[in-house]
């Protein structure tokens, strides 16, 4: 009966994005741990566009690096394209993007994977989570093989309860070529696990040798690429271009004449898909004034001719994909070598979750990507790395790491996830952030390192390094503190050459780096040589943003502890909402839907009124006064 | 409460202490039918049965010794639809306190608590019947003194302000999605971002706010007063003056120079807007002790107030030594009295002296010239043609606050932009303006809306 043929502490479901950031963070806290996947030549397979990072999500591959994670290092290694975006704008909102080689992705994470001692890929279907009494003991895969585990993370992507469209045509798929997961969903459901069903979507795949790229504009990566990993020093690569194009009003016509072949529009899908990254022909239908939209032509490797066309993620019938691509100026002739798909997956409802992605309903169970209701391997990455994290401590017997909101992406995007829940695929924005100005990219080390040291995740010399460096930045802040500069400083006639200020009086360096047009390049121009060379560009420009951003944040803050100090308040795990005066039956619904832990949590609910949290602020005070 | 439906019911007597011609209870809570009905009778002497939002005649009865207390008339209200959102009934019965306190009495001797000030309009908030801001207002209106404060009061618990908000902070959404929108989709094919159109909108919004955060100079005179000291030499008439203009006998009149030794406060309504009006002791070098105490005070009362009368006498001539005791004063008002007995003092000396200020001729004696008074201190509260638009004027004092805070978050952004810093920068402050301007209708939580709403309740210890 309990005959097991392997057993290890942790076992990840799923080798994406999630679940190798999972398994590797949970073998490197010392975990003895597993990962299971259907084709183990596919692991970290991009499945959707070849490329990591972007606003939001570059701040949350950053965070995943500084944590010890691979994403920033994997990507730096297979990276063809790096482009630093929003460079006209501040630190805060400065992210990279890189385009990947799909191919050396995959082979570059395999290859971190098989470094580790105690992690062990295996390829297989799990069909069955194995429980006893509310507590996981295992997983079932579909060739009868049993194995034995305290934890078990479940990152299933897009494979559960797969379904692919493509026009009339649909079939049970994990990803294009790739079995589903079927039983493993109907699992997940005995359970009891509430199941939401979502959608996504991508555009059809080019031969680039049958393009004419005269008709698109070349969009080159930066001249020198900035690197997502703390622990990348230089990117010496070749870069290859992207190239930006447009669609045509002919090609609207025809959309806008066939929408009942598309089954976004035929009632046959009814998983909701993500807003942001929306379908051609939803883009067509929603904003019918616009007469062209852009498309970007990604190339997926070095050595192959596969161009990806970005922006033409499509659901409609492949010949009707063939006809639309002839019309688009440039890909008359384009050779379609594999055509777009809508795929809907099953998710399970993130308000499940407690916020170490542990599930509420089955002790040692943990979700991480995808089945949360995310999109992006970025936000796939940053739940994986934190429930391998959470997986290995369970089974230590640690405690859980929950990283407040107030410090990272990751923190925000947890949170979001298990107070909010999900109605649509959830994506990262820095709007998100309530504190935006501090969660940066260039601080992402100074927020997780010394964290990712503590738990086992991060090696200690790349800690000695990280300490070594907050030395630096301390000297320079006091230097930057002390250092009272004028119009007769060294230095002076080149800085105010190149920025055009001109100093009337003398003034501290730090006073300085507050201006708008000073940055860290500008700023070291006033200091000695001995300085230039000890710091390094990335280490002044931190230091420089933190004073430049100093009063917003601290205006910020103050403003965040007025309304924490009353959102830190607990809420009893016992209280009975029914019985509240004045709470509406919906508002008693979703609150105890979600068991909100504290005031601030309860906040974040969709749909919970100011008037009901003022209510239960009230109730909460009055219980704390004894008032009857 | 927490943690289960408030099952007490509790009663006040709602009507002002002392005697009138009307008095009322108010009941309110799960059991507030019942109390009632076991102590009320029809006139026939049947159980009453009573239907929602009618009047019924009822006679409510001593249980102990079966005798009449009053014969009342009772309203019931039925929750939710009721001022507290529980079940509610209203018994007017004659207004004396008597009768009064032994109804109360007796309703308490069937289960029914003493309310908490404030309890009934908690209940209400507590059943959503009313946000902070309405609640707020229903505090200004039991307490509003004038007609106009409860004109204004009405409005707000009616949700005027609210609503006047709500334009403005929709506004600024706009103007946040328009950045975000800027700093998060770089690599959507979106029109760039219109710098100067957003600074226009800006300063819109800033010209808006500044007018409501205006009004509060407005405002707060309506909710608090003014204060107002009549100040001059001795036997000048300064207390007919204030009995003149309260319209009885206050203070008391002798034709004896330092009859008047100590300040006399009296509030009155001066064209609607609510004014302290302070007597005081005429002002000269005196040996005497009392009187030496009364000056000082007088000088502290005229520090203290907001406008200061000085009272000339119209039949002497002013003294120099006397000028100059005047021209201390920081006066805003001349007032010329005893007219009635001719003029002594000449045009050309009182232009001297009053140096621009307003100069009213009246006898306190006659009435002459009162009207003139009154008008005279109504503009210099109210700048004549500044007409008070009554839809938006702000009268709290937190509402006030917070609406600067709004602003200067709104200029810091604006100063920013103007500066060269990016949209993030601005955003930061953008979103601080919206939880200040969400924080009045107590759209964000913080600790603040939370002391406000005990100290507005006055519950708990």
């Amino acid at each position: 009966m309990s005959y097991f043929d392997e057993e290890f502490d942790v076992i990840v479901i799923g080798a994406g994005h999630a679940g190798c950031e999972a398994a590797h963070a949970s073998a490197r806290c010392g975990a003895r741990t597993a990962v299971v996947t259907f084709n183990l030549d596919l692991v970290a397979q991009m499945s959707c566009n070849p490329a990591i990072g972007g606003i939001a999500k570059g701040h949350l591959v950053r965070e995943i690096d500084a944590l010890g994670g691979l994403m920033g290092r994997v990507i730096d290694a297979t990276g063809i394209q790096y482009r630093m975006l929003n460079r006209s704008r501040g630190p805060a909102v400065q992210a990279p993007r890189a385009q990947a080689d799909r191919s050396l992705y995959r082979k570059e994470m395999r290859r971190e994977l098989e470094l580790i001692r105690n992690l062990h890929l295996r390829q297989g279907e799990v069909v069955e989570i194995l429980t006893a009494d509310g507590v996981v003991s295992g997983v079932e895969l579909m060739d009868g093989r049993r194995l034995r585990s305290a934890a078990v993370v479940v990152t299933t992507g897009t494979f559960l309860n797969g379904l692919i469209h493509i026009g009339e045509n649909r079939y049970s798929a994990g990803r294009s070529g790739e079995l589903p997961s079927i039983r493993l969903a109907e699992n997940l459901r005995r359970l009891g696990f509430r199941i939401g069903r979502l959608k996504t979507g991508t555009p059809p795949r080019l031969d680039s040798r049958s393009i004419d790229l005269r008709q698109f504009e070349e969009q080159p990566g930066d001249q020198t690429p900035v690197p997502f990993s703390f622990t990348t020093t230089r990117i010496d690569r070749p870069q290859i271009s992207c190239y930006i194009g447009y669609t045509s009003s002919l090609v609207h016509q025809t959309i806008r004449a066939n929408i009942s072949r598309s089954p976004l529009y035929s009632g046959q899908i009814s998983g909701i898909g993500p807003r942001y990254c929306p379908s051609i022909e939803d883009k067509v239908v929603r904003f019918p004034d616009k007469d062209r939209h852009q498309l970007f032509l990604e190339p997926e490797g070095y050595e192959t001719s596969e161009t990806y066309l970005n922006g033409f993620s499509t659901s409609l019938p492949a010949d009707l994909q063939r006809l639309l691509l002839g019309q688009i100026p440039g890909l008359e002739k384009a050779v379609m070598l594999r055509p777009g798909y809508a795929i809907e997956y099953d998710m399970v409802d993130p308000t499940e979750l407690w916020p170490s992605l542990e599930t509420k309903r089955v002790s040692g169970l943990f979700n991480a990507g995808q089945i949360n209701g995310t999109t992006g391997y970025e936000e796939a990455a940053g739940q994986g790395i934190v429930a391998g994290i959470n997986a290995a401590r369970y089974v230590q017997r640690l405690d859980p790491i929950i990283l407040p909101r107030e410090d990272s992406y990751l923190g925000i995007l947890i949170d979001d996830l298990v107070t909010q829940g999900v109605d649509e695929p959830y994506r990262m924005f820095t709007s998100r952030a309530e504190q935006r100005l501090r969660l940066r990219i260039d601080n992402a080390d100074e927020r997780l390192t010394a964290l990712g040291y503590r738990i086992g995740l991060l090696a200690g010399e790349r800690y000695e390094t990280f300490l070594s460096q907050e030395e630096r930045k301390n000297e320079l802040r006091d230097f930057l503190r002390r250092t009272v500069v004028s119009s007769r400083s060294t230095g002076y006639a080149t800085f105010s050459q190149r920025t055009g200020v001109h100093l009337t009086e003398a003034t501290s360096l730090a006073q300085l780096s507050k201006r708008p047009e000073i940055g860290g390049e500008e700023l070291s121009l006033l200091f000695p040589d001995e300085l230039r060379t000890r710091c390094n560009e990335a280490q002044v420009t931190t230091v420089v943003t933190d004073l430049k951003y100093e009063g917003y944040v601290t205006a910020n803050d103050n403003m965040s502890r007025r309304l924490a100090k009353e959102g830190q308040r607990q809420i009893p795990a016992t209280l009975d909402y029914s019985l509240l005066p004045g709470l509406s039956h919906e508002m008693v619904e979703r609150l105890t839907r979600v068991r909100p832990q504290t005031l601030s949590q309860a906040m974040r609910i969709p749909g919970i009124t100011p008037a009901a949290i003022t209510l239960l602020t009230v109730h909460l005070e009055l219980l704390s006064r004894g008032v009857r | 409460m927490l943690g289960e439906k408030s099952q007490t019911t509790i009663v006040a007597i709602a009507t002002p202490p002392g005697r009138g011609a009307i008095g009322m209870l108010r009941m309110s809570g799960p059991q507030a039918l019942s109390i009632l009905l076991r102590r009320g009778r029809t006139p026939a002497g049947q159980i009453p049965e009573l239907r929602p939002n009618r009047a019924s005649l009822l006679l409510i009865y001593d249980t102990e010794t079966d005798r009449l207390i009053d014969e009342t008339l009772v309203t019931f209200f039925q929750g939710p639809h009721s001022f507290t959102g529980e079940d509610v009934v209203e018994i007017s019965c004659h207004g004396s306190p008597v009768v009064l306190a032994e109804l109360l009495a007796a309703l308490c001797q069937e289960g029914a608590l003493p309310a908490e000030p404030g309890e009934f309009s908690l209940r209400a908030f507590l059943n959503q019947r009313l946000d902070l801001a309405q609640a707020e207002a229903i505090n200004d209106l039991i307490n509003s003194r004038t007609a106009y404060q409860a004109r204004l009061a009405v409005r707000q618990v009616r949700g005027e302000l609210s609503r006047q908000i709500r334009p403005h902070r929709q506004a600024l959404i706009d103007l946040i999605v328009r950045f975000e929108s800027a700093v998060e989709f770089v690599e959507d094919d979106l029109d760039p971002l219109d710098t100067g159109g957003i600074t226009a909108d800006i300063d819109r919004l800033i010209a808006q706010l500044d007018r409501l955060v205006a009004s509060y100079s407005v405002g707060r005179i309506v909710q608090t007063g003014v204060k107002l000291a009549l100040a001059g030499l001795p036997n000048v008439g300064k207390s007919s003056v204030f009995n003149a203009l309260l319209g009885r006998d206050r203070a008391i009149v002798a034709p004896v120079p330092g009859t008047t030794r100590d300040t006399l406060n009296e509030q009155l309504l001066i064209s609607g807007l609510p004014v302290e009006i302070v007597d005081t002791a005429g002002i000269r070098e005196t040996s005497d002790q009392v009187e030496t105490i009364g000056v000082e005070r007088t000088r502290t009362a005229v520090a203290d107030a907001d406008l200061v009368v000085a009272i000339l006498e119209a039949s002497t001539n002013l003294p120099a030594a006397e000028i100059a005791l005047l021209s201390e004063l920081p006066v805003t008002i001349f007032v010329i009295n005893k007219c009635d007995l001719g003029p002594v003092l000449r045009r050309d000396q009182i232009d001297l002296i009053a140096a621009g200020r307003p100069v009213v001729e009246i006898s306190a004696l006659t009435g002459h010239g009162l009207g003139h008074l009154r008008d005279a201190i109504h503009d210099l509260i109210i700048a004549p043609g500044n007409a008070i638009d009554e839809s938006s004027i702000i009268t709290n004092e937190r509402h006030h606050r917070l609406l600067l805070e709004t602003l200067s978050s709104l200029r810091q952004a604006r100063a920013d932009l103007a500066a060269g810093f990016t949209e993030e920068v601005a955003l930061g402050n953008l979103h601080l303006a919206l939880r200040s301007l969400g924080v009045i209708t107590g759209e964000t939580l913080i600790a603040e809306i939370i002391n406000q709403i005990f100290s507005t309740f006055c519950i708990g210890k």
